[in-house]
């Protein structure tokens, strides 16, 4: 669990949005305002971290659409862990993303 | 994880061709599913931004320039291609060492000798030079 404590602030802003229920790579980056090369590499390393995990959302839905399935990001037990102390490591986590309490109303994914 | 499906990497648009072309340095077993995550997220917000009517030249200079950050996703991805590498190395060199045994011993007693040699020589230049030097008043006080 030592890596954790060494969550950058980007990574750690990431988490927070996926908290929110942000999943996919382009809401994350829309939510945060983070660009695509700190977000995804962001994320690849969280996952092998094992803080977050990823899925292919269902062919079916894709199909509707005529595009690829996307892959959407979640957080493990131990990234809600990793959360909590982030956003109490990161105080002004709270005011840059203050999205931890609701889903987003829209969803865009 | 299912497998990616790669029927849907026909699209058109600057994005989708750049993403094809940085997807070539991601190692090769990473690939599929890599290019399919990229191009998933560019058609689906290409579709959401033409069901709002914003797909106009800056909205699809956004997702260029989006797609753009796909180098250093797959410039980060390039260390697992080392792993993989570096292990088969190891194993490739093990191999080799074991098939070719007069090489190894050859190898190892050319090692052992030249540390030796090395670490006695050292031992007797510390011992007649550089313990016997007149450094015994050091003290400045």
């Amino acid at each position: 669990m030592g890596s954790k404590s060494y969550l950058s602030h980007s990574a750690a802003v990431i988490l927070h949005a996926l908290g929110a229920g942000y999943k996919y790579g382009f809401d994350i980056m829309d939510i945060t305002g983070l660009p695509s090369g700190t977000v995804y590499p962001a994320l690849r390393r969280l996952e092998e971290l094992a803080l977050v995990d990823s899925k292919w959302e269902k062919e079916g839905i894709a199909q509707r659409d005529g595009r690829p399935a996307r892959k959407y990001y979640q957080l493990t037990r131990d990234g809600e862990q990793a959360l909590a102390e982030a956003v109490k490591r990161y105080r002004l986590l709270e005011q840059r993303l203050p999205i931890s309490s609701s889903k987003p109303s829209r969803q865009r994914g | 994880m299912p497998s990616p499906s790669n029927n849907f990497h026909r699209s058109p648009c600057l994005s989708a061709r750049l993403i094809r072309v940085i997807g070539l340095i991601v190692p090769r077993r990473l690939r599929a599913d890599w290019k399919q995550e990229w191009h998933a997220e560019l058609q689906h917000r290409e579709h959401l931004l033409a069901d709002w009517e914003k797909l106009n030249w800056r909205t699809k200079l956004d997702l260029l320039w989006r797609s753009l950050g796909a180098f250093w996703d797959a410039l980060w991805l390039q260390q697992r291609r080392w792993e993989a590498e570096i292990v088969q190395d190891f194993r490739y060199g093990g191999r080799m060492l074991l098939k070719h045994k007069g090489f190894t011993l050859a190898a190892v007693l050319s090692l052992a000798l030249g540390i030796g040699a090395n670490t006695a020589i050292f031992n007797l230049i510390d011992a007649v030079l550089l313990k016997l030097m007149p450094l015994t008043a050091l003290r400045h006080e």
